[in-house]
């Protein structure tokens, strides 16, 4: 049984993982990827994956520890890639802290819009979620893990940038 | 000095397989010939065999003549290639990009086919048809099929063309130590819907000259040692092979070397072989892509990339060809965006200006020559009847 100040510590546990999620959609949006890492751990792993009926397996597009990212999007400018803005939109569906509360699971539904900078025409780039893990720091709930699970996998030229 | 409009209407003074008329891009009519005369009597990829590895299993193929196929691994073991119709009434037989079916069932009236092609159910036959039309009337479309080059199944409509080795008449040679040693198998496939003509993805990966568009390459490829030796080498069909190179991808920041590497290939080793009229072996240090291009419209592409490794790799093994890969290709990968990003560029240009493009860079068949641009369209201007840099002149 839950008492009172417990369930407060739970309810505000969740208030502050989805938001650490949605301050990581902002960030990613605004592609303040120095922000958005700094909501990660150092540990922080990434990777983007779709299960593939084609070949009746899941298919990993995308896996790379922090530096790995860091690496990734340092040399974003030196690489040519569409003029276009991706807009994510995301809810949380669900927040699971374990019993400890120093750790929880998250999962987010994700569809991305892709706008074109020449017109500013907008179309649907991709749906999927995010399944994330998330730990307590000093500092506050970080992420830990976080897996794009992609249900698009027509994704026309693709992208250069982190989803 | 700019042109004015006359100029920039004015032929290339150069000989005629030196250009080519966009017009060859962007015609429907050229691309219903190319659908007839070239995609339905030429050998191209469906899949891998990795992808029908049991008995019954079954993967469905856009073909890009304008059929959809499917492939089925018999009881036999064989590997045959069917038309997804069902002979009834036109439905489409499967559904699924794949799957394993013991007998492949029209779910509209039943009729049920097995994994060779034969009719083997056709509800209350006799008494709708009595013995005008029965089982033996009633079997699948059946497409030649060889499986071969690494394991990938080849199919082709014209049950006279010759036979796939004829066709490719040697282009693979070189590379067949490493794709016929052991099994392969696939481990990535996405499909990209591009808003070009699929000439264009071909020629992206039949000229190097490009490789000023990717960093990647550019610091790990151009600038090394052994980049300008590289030579092309064409073969009869329409195809080219490129000559190899050790790539050295530490020179990109934050990249290994490839540990892994293939039979036969020396470590970090990259072999590419272009075969009429849009497959693309592309072998490089640790994983195999192979780009199979299939028009939807004169200026609509899909290209279906496959991502292989050996059957055999363990686990951790296969994860590093999986890093390899993605690290260049698949749709987040450093080069493909890019490579797919010219092809869009030239795609939405089409017809809005554009006037000839020059394929017409002779450095003695080495890297940055556009023989190999000139070798498919030489082909091509066989296969069509036309020359390719006067599509309306009829030869
Ligand atoms: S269309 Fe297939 S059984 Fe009628
Ligand atoms: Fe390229």
């Amino acid at each position: 049984m839950l008492d009172v100040s417990s369930l407060e510590t739970l309810n505000s546990d969740h208030r502050e993982i989805a938001r650490l999620v949605y301050d990581t959609v902002l960030l990613l949006d605004s592609k303040d990827f120095s922000g958005w890492l700094h909501r990660c751990t150092d540990d922080f792993a990434y990777a983007v994956r779709s299960w593939s009926p084609e070949l009746r397996a899941q298919i990993t597009w995308l896996e790379h520890d922090r530096a790995g990212i860091e690496n990734l999007v340092r040399h974003l400018p030196r690489h040519h890639t569409e003029p276009v803005l991706l807009t994510r939109h995301a809810t949380v569906y669900r927040i699971e802290p374990d019993a400890e509360r120093s750790e929880a699971t998250a999962i987010t539904a994700l569809t991305i819009y892709q706008t074109q900078d020449d017109g500013g025409e907008t179309s649907l780039f991709a749906v999927g979620r995010y399944y994330d893990r998330i730990i307590r720091t000093d500092d506050g709930w970080r992420l830990r893990e976080r897996e794009v699970e992609l249900d698009t996998r027509s994704l026309g030229i693709g992208t250069q940038y982190p989803l | 000095m700019p042109r004015n409009a006359a100029q920039w209407d004015l032929k290339p003074q150069l000989p005629s397989t030196h250009f080519v008329d966009p017009l060859i891009y962007t015609s429907p009519l050229i691309l219903h010939e190319e659908r007839e005369k070239i995609f339905a009597r030429t050998w191209v990829i469906a899949c891998h065999e990795s992808e029908v590895r049991d008995p019954h299993d079954y993967r469905t193929y856009r073909h890009p003549a304008g059929k959809n196929l499917f492939v089925v691994r018999g009881d036999d073991g064989t590997i045959r290639a069917f038309y997804n119709v069902c002979p009834h009434r036109g439905n489409t037989l499967l559904y699924e990009p794949a799957g394993n079916a013991k007998h492949l069932l029209c779910i509209f009236h039943a009729f049920a086919f097995d994994c060779r092609g034969e009719c083997v159910t056709i509800p209350r036959g006799e008494e709708g048809y009595q013995d005008r039309i029965g089982k033996a009337e009633m079997g699948l479309r059946a497409v030649r099929t060889e499986v071969g080059f690494g394991g990938m199944v080849y199919v082709n409509l014209d049950d006279g063309a010759p036979a796939l080795r004829e066709f490719l008449g040697g282009a693979l040679d070189d590379m067949l130590e490493a794709l016929d040693t052991e099994p392969l198998e696939v481990f990535a496939f996405h499909r990209a819907i591009v808003p070009t003509n699929y000439k264009l993805w071909h020629d992206t990966n039949s000229e190097f000259y490009h490789d000023y568009l990717h960093y990647h390459n550019r610091e790990t490829s151009l600038k090394q040692p052994g980049y300008f030796e590289r030579r092309y080498t064409t073969f009869p069909n329409g195809h080219a092979r490129v000559g190899d190179q050790v790539v050295k991808y530490e020179a990109y920041e934050g990249f290994k070397d490839r540990d892994l590497s293939f039979p036969g290939l020396v470590r970090n080793q990259w072999k590419m072989v272009d075969l009429f009229p849009g497959q693309t072996y592309n072998l490089r240090g640790s994983s195999l892509r192979i780009d199979t291009s299939i028009p939807i419209s004169p200026v609509q592409t899909s290209i279906e990339f496959r991502g292989l490794g050996l059957r055999r790799d363990t686990p951790e093994e296969r994860a590093l060809r999986v890093r390899d890969y993605n690290s260049i290709w698949g749709p987040f990968g450093r080069n493909l965006h890019e490579d797919l990003l010219a092809v869009l560029g030239q795609g939405r240009a089409l017809g809005r200006g554009q006037r000839y493009f020059l394929h017409a860079r002779e450095e003695d068949n080495t890297i940055h020559d556009e023989i190999g641009m000139r070798q498919f369209y030489g082909e091509w201007s066989r296969w069509m009847g036309r020359p390719a840099s006067a599509p309306l002149e009829v030869l």
